[in-house]
C-alpha cells in the first residue's frame, strides 16, 4: 500500500494542472477578487469632508435644540458648520456639500452634487428627528424624567464592535479556501480511478497481487498530503502575502483548518465513490459545472449570489457560513458541526467505496 | 517438457453472449505459445481471464499448478503482464514506473532496485531511466511497457501485441528481448497481428475464432493441417495467339499439380510436389515455345493457414 501511497503524491505534485488549480488558481483569485472588490467598496462609501450651510428661522427650544445638534456635530469633526442666512441658500448649493432650513414646523434639506454626502447629511437629521421624536413622547408623558436623560449620543447609541473590521480580500480568502476543498478535493477524488483508466494502468493494478482495498485505500491516503497542502497554502498564502484574516486566535485558525479538512477528505471520499460507482464518467466536464453553479448559488463569489430558502442547504454554503461564523464572530458550534459531519460521510463514503471494490468484476 | 499453464474447457459469457466457448490447450514451461485469432476471436477475454482481470463463467485454469480462482494471489505473483496499449503512469519517470509495478509484486530495497535496473537495461532504456514516458519515442515507450512487466521476474509473461506501432529497430529489439526471457526460461503467451512475427519468435501457436480452439501445433503442423501445396510462378513471354487454355489444361494433368492459371502474365502452378520434380514442369512449358523468364516458389504461410481455418483474415 506504501507503494501506491508515494505513487499518488508524486502524480499528485508533479502534475502541473493540479498544482494550478489547487494552489495557485485559489491563491491568485483570493488576491485578484480581495483586491479589486476592495477598491470598488472602499470607492463606494467613501463620504469625504462635509461642509454643512444651515438656518435657522424662528426661535424656541426646538430652534435652540437643533443648533446645538448642529454645533456638536462640528465640535465631534463630523461636520464642518456655517451659519447663513435665508438669502444665502441660493449660492449654497455651489459653496456646501448640503444646507439645512429649520422653521418652526420643519426640516428641509437642499441637496448638494454628491449623492453619498447627501445620504450622510441625511443619516444625521433623520438621526436627530427620531431623539427628538422620543424627547417629546417623554414629555408629554413625564416632563420632570427629561431633566435625568443625557443628551450625548453615546447614552442611546451603543456600538458594539465584531471584532476585526472585515475587508473584501478576508472574505474572499474563506471564499476561496471553500472553492478550493471543493474543486480540489471532490475533483481529485473522482479521478483517482479515472485516471488509472486513462493511463490504461488499472489492468495492471487489477492484475498485481495487492488486494483492491489497499489499493483504495492508498488512494485516499495518498490524496491527504494534496489536501493539507492547498489548505494550508491558500490559508498561509492569503494571510502571509495579501493580508487577507481568518480568526483572530491561533486556535480558531486551527479549529478553521480542521473543518476545512475534514470537510475535504468528506468531498475526496465522495469522489472516489462516485468514480467507482461511474467509471466513465469525465470528473472535469461533469462535476466542474454542478460545483460552479452551487458555489455561485452559495454566495461565494458574492454575497448576492445566495437564494434565501434555497442555498442555506448547499453544503459549500453551510461551510461557508461556518467559516464566518468562526472568523467574523468567533463563534465555533458551527465549525464543529461541520466536522463531525465530515468525518461521518468520510467514514460512510470509506466503508460504501471498500464495498464496491471488492465487489466489483472487472471485464476488460 | 513440464506443462506450465493450462486451459481446461474454458467458458466465458457476457449475458447471452459467449465470447470464450470451451477453450481448452495448454502451454509448456520455457515455451513461446502464439495466440492468434481474428478480432473478437476470444484472445483478449481468454488472456485477461488467465491474468485474473476477469472471472470466468466455466472451466477450469492452472498455473503452475495452481487453481487461479482458488490460489488467486500465488498465481499473479508469477504472472507478468505486458497489455497491447501502454500502460505507464505520466508523472513518473522510467526508473519509478518500473519500480511501482515491481513493488506491487512485493519486491523492496536493494533487490528493487536491481530488479529496475536489470529490466531496464534487458530492453535497452538504461540510460534514459529518468526520462519521463511522454518525452520517449513509440518505440521506447513499447520497451519501457515490457519493462514493467517483467522486472519482478515472473515465469509466465503474457504479451498482448507488444509492438504494436513501432519502428523496426524497436521491433527487432523486442523480439530478441522475447526469444532472451525464453533462454531464461520464463514461459510465454504471445499474441500479434504480424503473422511474420509470430512465425519468427513461437514454438507453438493456436487459432481460435468465435471463442472456440480451432488449431494448434507448430508452424508446419499448422500448415499440413491445412494443405502442403506450393506455389510455382514460373514467368514467361505469352503471346496473344498463344493458346493458353490448352497450355492450362495439360499442365494440370502432369502429375501433383492441383491447379493451373495465368495471373498477369504469369503462369502459376499449384503444386504438393517437391522442387527436384519442378523440371518436369519446366521441361514442358519450354517445349511448346514458351521463353522462362522467372521461377519463384512460395510455400503456404501461416497467413494461409489462418485464412483456411477462419475464412478471415488477422486484420
Amino acid at each position: 500500500m506504501l507503494g501506491v501511497i508515494l505513487n499518488e503524491i508524486r502524480s499528485c505534485f508533479r502534475s502541473g494542472s493540479t498544482i494550478f488549480f489547487s494552489i495557485l488558481f485559489p491563491s491568485l483569485c483570493t488576491f485578484f477578487l480581495g483586491t479589486l472588490l476592495e477598491r470598488v467598496d472602499v470607492a463606494d462609501s467613501t463620504v469625504g469632508e462635509l461642509n454643512v450651510a444651515y438656518c435657522v428661522e424662528g426661535g424656541g427650544q426646538a430652534a435652540d435644540a437643533f443648533e446645538e445638534f448642529i454645533l456638536s456635530l462640528d465640535r465631534e469633526d463630523v461636520i464642518n458648520s456655517e451659519k447663513i442666512t435665508a438669502g444665502e441658500f441660493e449660492s449654497a448649493a455651489e459653496k456646501y456639500s448640503a444646507a439645512i432650513y429649520l422653521n418652526s414646523s420643519e426640516i428641509t434639506i437642499y441637496n448638494g452634487a454628491n449623492a453619498v454626502q447627501n445620504r450622510t447629511v441625511k443619516a444625521l437629521i433623520d438621526g436627530y428627528n427620531q431623539t427628538a421624536a422620543a424627547y417629546m413622547s417623554v414629555a408629554e408623558v413625564n416632563p420632570q424624567a427629561l431633566g435625568s436623560i443625557e443628551l450625548a449620543e453615546d447614552s442611546y447609541v451603543k456600538p458594539h464592535d465584531f471584532g476585526r473590521t472585515r475587508t473584501m480580500m478576508d472574505y474572499y480568502a474563506v471564499s476561496m479556501t471553500v472553492v478550493i476543498i471543493f474543486f480540489g478535493s471532490c475533483i481529485a477524488g473522482a479521478s483517482a480511478y479515472s485516471d488509472e483508466h486513462s493511463n490504461n494502468t488499472i489492468s495492471r493494478l487489477t492484475a498485481a497481487p495487492i488486494s483492491k482495498t489497499a489499493v483504495y485505500f492508498g488512494k485516499i491516503l495518498g490524496h491527504l498530503p494534496l489536501v493539507l497542502v492547498q489548505v494550508g497554502t491558500v490559508m498561509i498564502v492569503s494571510t502571509m502575502f495579501f493580508g487577507a484574516h481568518y480568526c483572530d486566535t491561533l486556535g480558531g485558525n486551527l479549529l478553521l483548518f480542521a473543518m476545512f479538512v475534514c470537510s475535504s477528505l468528506a468531498l475526496l471520499s465522495m469522489g472516489i465513490l462516485l468514480n467507482l460507482l461511474l467509471p466513465k464518467m469525465q470528473p472535469w466536464a461533469v462535476l466542474m459545472p454542478l460545483i460552479w453553479v452551487m458555489l455561485f448559488f452559495s454566495g461565494t463569489f458574492h454575497k448576492d449570489g445566495a437564494i434565501t430558502g434555497v442555498s442555506d442547504y448547499f453544503p459549500s454554503r453551510i461551510i461557508l457560513n461556518a467559516s464566518f461564523d468562526l472568523t467574523v464572530f468567533s463563534r465555533s458550534g458551527k465549525a464543529l458541526s461541520v466536522i463531525i459531519w465530515s468525518l461521518g460521510i468520510f467514514a460512510l463514503f470509506i466503508v460504501l467505496g471498500c464495498i464496491k471494490v471488492n465487489t466489483r468484476r472487472k471485464n476488460v | 517438457m513440464k506443462e506450465f499453464l493450462r486451459v481446461q474447457n474454458l467458458v466465458k459469457n457476457y449475458g447471452d453472449f459467449c465470447a470464450v466457448d470451451d477453450l481448452s490447450f495448454s502451454v509448456n514451461e520455457g515455451e513461446i505459445f502464439g495466440l492468434l485469432g481474428p478480432n473478437g476471436a476470444g484472445k483478449s477475454t481468454t488472456m485477461n481471464v488467465i491474468t485474473s482481470l476477469c472471472d470466468f463463467s466455466k472451466g477450469s485454469v492452472t498455473v503452475d499448478g495452481a487453481d487461479i480462482v482458488k490460489e488467486r494471489d500465488k498465481v499473479r505473483r508469477v504472472i507478468g503482464m505486458v497489455p497491447q496499449e501502454i500502460a505507464l503512469y505520466p508523472f513518473l519517470n522510467a526508473e519509478e514506473n518500473v519500480k511501482f509495478f515491481a513493488s506491487l509484486y512485493g519486491l523492496k530495497g536493494k533487490e528493487l532496485n536491481s530488479a529496475a535496473r536489470e529490466a531496464l537495461e534487458f530492453v535497452g532504456l538504461s540510460d534514459r531511466a529518468k526520462m519521463k514516458p511522454k518525452k520517449m519515442s513509440g518505440g521506447m515507450k513499447r520497451r519501457l511497457n515490457i519493462a514493467c512487466g517483467i522486472a519482478h521476474r515472473p515465469k509466465l509473461i503474457i504479451m498482448d501485441e507488444p509492438t504494436v506501432g513501432v519502428d523496426a529497430q524497436s521491433r527487432e529489439h523486442i523480439l530478441g528481448s522475447i526469444k532472451t526471457l525464453r533462454e531464461r526460461g520464463a514461459t510465454v503467451i504471445y499474441t500479434s497481428h504480424y503473422m511474420n512475427e509470430v512465425e519468427d519468435i513461437c514454438d507453438r501457436i493456436a487459432i481460435i475464432d468465435h471463442g472456440k480452439f480451432v488449431a494448434c501445433g507448430t508452424e508446419s503442423e499448422l500448415i499440413s493441417t491445412v494443405s502442403d501445396s506450393k506455389a510455382l510462378k514460373i514467368t514467361t513471354e505469352i503471346k496473344s495467339d498463344f493458346p493458353v487454355d490448352e497450355l492450362l489444361s495439360e499442365l494440370s494433368a502432369l502429375p501433383d499439380v492441383k491447379k493451373a492459371r495465368v495471373d498477369e502474365g504469369e503462369l502459376i502452378l499449384e503444386t504438393n510436389a517437391s522442387r527436384k520434380d519442378f523440371t518436369l514442369y519446366i521441361e514442358h512449358i519450354t517445349k511448346r515455345g514458351l521463353p522462362i523468364v522467372g521461377i519463384t516458389s512460395e510455400s503456404m504461410n501461416l497467413e494461409d493457414v489462418f485464412i483456411a481455418l477462419t475464412g478471415r483474415e488477422l486484420r
